[in-house]
């Protein structure tokens, strides 16, 4: 009897191996496969590492954490070896960072739950695949205590309210390391501190309750004075929560819907839970088809209709979220309702409900609508437990081997829909194109030394902009901008790029452009999320390689650097310091 | 025999699950990794460009950032009014152009090459252009004049006008 638990157990383990050593892989593929740092976000992160390495100062508009850490690998293993670390080492120590929810399902005391479902989920899911390790970025370490956080929360909610103060320190961490991390983080325990305290003042006046409450309440306000009090780090760049304060204090009016929904979001939570446990009608296969019908045809058909051009990006991120994790969260969510206490069950509802209210906000603002993009990753994180529950408690009610192959095979399927969309070609991201090559950062090399030799400004897009800010150690003199979210560039690039139509270019600049900007390549011009740019079209090009005086200073090929009469100019400046010798 | 092989229900789904799951996505993962981009690539840039006594001289840099040796054709085009580059995806076309230089440059891998050109002063030409292809097969010109087809991905060119 003991040796068949041992086995099973054994089995189990090894199960979990497989499923993490998946994450692993998953996670690594992109930095095997270009050789460099995947992404062009954690080349401008790094750019600022190598600032603070030089002794000088630079903003930290994430929250300081991240970068000193990176600073501290740097000093250690020296530049080489960092670039090396950052390459093959960090994708993967960044893979343990999705535990959290596994250890959160662990905790959970409703039968038939199997934690291996939400570690497969963590593993595969495409957003935490691409944030978390498939690109090293501080949203990363974010997540990492903001999982943390509500990991020891549920600890204090179900063991010992003495959990908290760990919860409180790794919110602290996550203020530390990601701005957007702490605005989900304060957001999670602003919904739990008012859902449980409407049941405190309706249901149970227990002293633990008031306890919990209170250290709840003073999370709430650490995470908001730790966040006010790194905003100076930030300098110019923005910072979500800062954002949201400005809207709100730029908008008084926005202080009635936040006033309603801190008055009505506890008794809808508690009310959504009553609601579950008492309405015995709830099927897996209603679910799905609810889903299937509010989650994919009426994105679609909106997306058709609204915005055909976002159709694959829909479709890549859409289809295989819906099918294959969906489903099984809603599922999971209701019969974790149903199995539950009133305050387990709230432990999900309640931010949940808060960050859909979220997400409508965001949606329903004009100019950060494009902002929705960054919130489903903390959804999605959060809400893993959910679905490894519903995959647990759908496979527990297939009937027959038949069935269970059937269905064992489809979620397969889904899962692998999920893990092969982690890192999205240029077609289904608008055409930006997010590798990186070696080319391409020569091509950054070696406009910075043509912007010295020439005395000359670099126009090219955020992307290469970011390989400009890394190799020149943020000394570059490039026009455009990397962390403004809302106003764009006046460079030539970016303003060809929208109108279509090149005009003259100025005498200082060089201009660097890569086949990953060109109409011909499907490929863009980056520049804002929250404003579209277009593609380098043909008419450009041709510009560029036949307008008198405009020299095609380097190729890479894929990537050239262009400038007006840059030898005239400098013969001339090296004839006149001859005269003045 | 139970189906469930007395685990209870769900233990074949879950072995299903895992088992296929994890062996399609290893399978997408080989695959990445084969599909990977070369990264390999040739740079051509010119670091000098004078002017005087009644010649052009040009000091430019080939590089050979690749694993492999290449032996290509170094030509030097001359361009007058009406010339023109025109590019697609696969190729690039020069028109108008008359070759002043042609020769063989071999680059081991790693390793660059400083190289000059100097062209006696021509008042008709407007821009002088270095072109390297490292596949020979694919320099296509039917006439001296007529244009010049090179491959782009095997081909690496700059420019620079006369005033």
């Amino acid at each position: 009897m003991g040796s068949n638990m041992d086995k099973l157990r054994r089995r189990q383990d090894w199960g979990l191996i497989a499923v993490f050593s998946i994450a692993l892989l998953l996670r690594i593929v992109p930095s095997v496969k270009n050789g460099l740092p995947y992404g062009f976000d954690v080349y401008e992160f790094v750019s600022r590492v190598l600032v603070l390495n030089e002794g000088r100062t630079v903003s930290l508009p994430h929250g300081p954490l991240f970068y000193y850490l990176q600073l501290a690998i740097l000093k250690t293993a020296g530049y080489d070896m960092f670039m090396k670390i950052l390459t093959f080492i960090e994708p993967l120590v960044f893979a343990f960072f999705i535990l959290p929810p596994y250890f959160v399902s662990k905790q959970f005391k409703t039968g038939g739950n199997k934690p291996v479902y939400t570690l497969l989920y963590l593993s595969v899911v495409n957003l935490l695949v691409h944030q978390i390790g498939g690109v090293i970025i501080p949203e990363g370490l974010g997540i990492l205590f903001y999982g943390l956080s509500m990991l020891f929360t549920m600890r204090a909610l179900t063991v010992d309210w003495r959990w908290m103060f760990p919860a409180m320190l790794s919110g602290f961490l996550t203020v530390m390391s990601h701005h957007l991390s702490a605005f989900q983080l304060i957001l999670f325990f602003s919904s739990l501190f008012l859902s449980y305290l409407y049941c405190y003042l309706k249901h149970e006046k227990t002293g633990s309750l008031f306890r919990l409450l209170f250290l709840m309440l003073a999370t709430v306000i650490l995470l908001l004075a730790s966040s006010a009090s790194i905003w100076s780090l930030a300098a110019e760049e923005e910072n979500m929560l800062k954002l949201v304060l400005n809207m709100v204090f730029e908008k008084p009016v926005l202080l009635l819907p936040i006033a309603a929904a801190i008055i009505l979001l506890p008794v809808v939570t508690v009310g959504i839970v009553g609601f579950v446990k008492k309405y015995g009608k709830f099927t897996f296969t209603k679910t799905f088809t609810c889903i299937l019908l509010v989650s994919v045809v009426t994105p679609v058909v909106l997306t058709i209709v609204f915005h055909p051009e976002a159709l694959p990006t829909i479709l890549w991120f859409t289809i295989p979220i819906s099918l294959g994790f969906l489903p099984f969260t809603i599922h999971g969510l209701i019969q974790y309702c149903k199995k539950s206490s009133l305050y387990d069950a709230l432990f999900f509802l309640a931010p949940l409900v808060i960050f859909m209210v979220e997400a409508s906000f965001i949606l329903s603002l004009e100019g950060y609508r494009v902002l929705i993009y960054r919130i489903p990753t903390f959804i999605i994180f959060f809400a893993t437990p959910l679905a490894g529950y519903g995959l647990s408690c759908f496979s527990s009610g297939l009937k027959s081997m038949e069935k269970e192959y059937l269905a064992g095979m489809i979620v397969a399927y889904f899962l692998l829909s999920l893990a092969f969309t982690s890192y999205p070609k240029p077609e289904f991201t608008y055409g930006i194109r997010e590798s990186i090559s070696y080319s391409e950062l020569k091509l950054a090399r070696d406009a910075y030394n043509y912007s010295a030799l020439f005395n000359s400004k670099i126009d090219t897009d955020t992307r290469l902009g970011a390989l400009l800010m890394f190799i020149s150690h943020r000394n570059a003199s490039w026009v455009g901008n990397l962390t403004a979210w809302f106003s764009p560039s006046n460079s030539w690039l970016v303003n060809v790029s929208v109108t279509g139509r090149p005009y003259p270019v100025e005498n200082d600049v060089l201009i660097v452009t890569s086949d990953a900007m060109r109409e011909a390549y499907g490929g863009r011009v980056v520049n804002l999320v929250t404003k579209p740019s277009g593609p380098l079209g043909q008419e450009a090009v041709d510009y560029l390689n036949n307008s008198p005086d405009i020299d095609r200073l380097e190729d890479v090929q894929n990537g050239a650097i262009y400038m007006l009469s840059p030898w005239k100019k400098l013969n001339r400046s090296d004839a006149e310091q001859h005269g003045d010798g | 025999m139970s189906w469930n092989g007395g685990g209870g229900r769900g233990v074949f789904f879950q072995r299903i699950v895992l088992l296929m799951s994890l062996s399609l996505i290893l399978l997408y993962i080989a695959y990445e990794l084969l599909e990977a981009p070369s990264k390999d690539f040739m740079t051509l840039k010119i670091i000098d460009f004078k002017e005087e006594n009644n010649e052009f001289s040009i000091v430019f840099f080939l590089s050979n950032n690749s694993s492999e040796k290449r032996e290509g054709h170094l030509i030097l085009l001359i361009g007058y009014e009406g010339s023109r580059v025109s590019e697609n995806t696969t190729h690039y076309c020069f028109t108008n152009f008359k070759t002043f230089n042609f020769s063989v440059v071999k680059l081991n891998p790693g390793e660059s090459k400083k190289l000059y050109a100097e062209l006696p002063l021509d008042p008709e030409a407007e821009r002088i252009i270095i072109v390297y292809c490292y596949d020979s097969n694919n320099i296509v010109r039917a006439e001296y004049h007529s244009p010049v087809l090179l491959r782009r991905d095997s081909t690496v060119w700059v420019q620079t006008w006369i005033s």
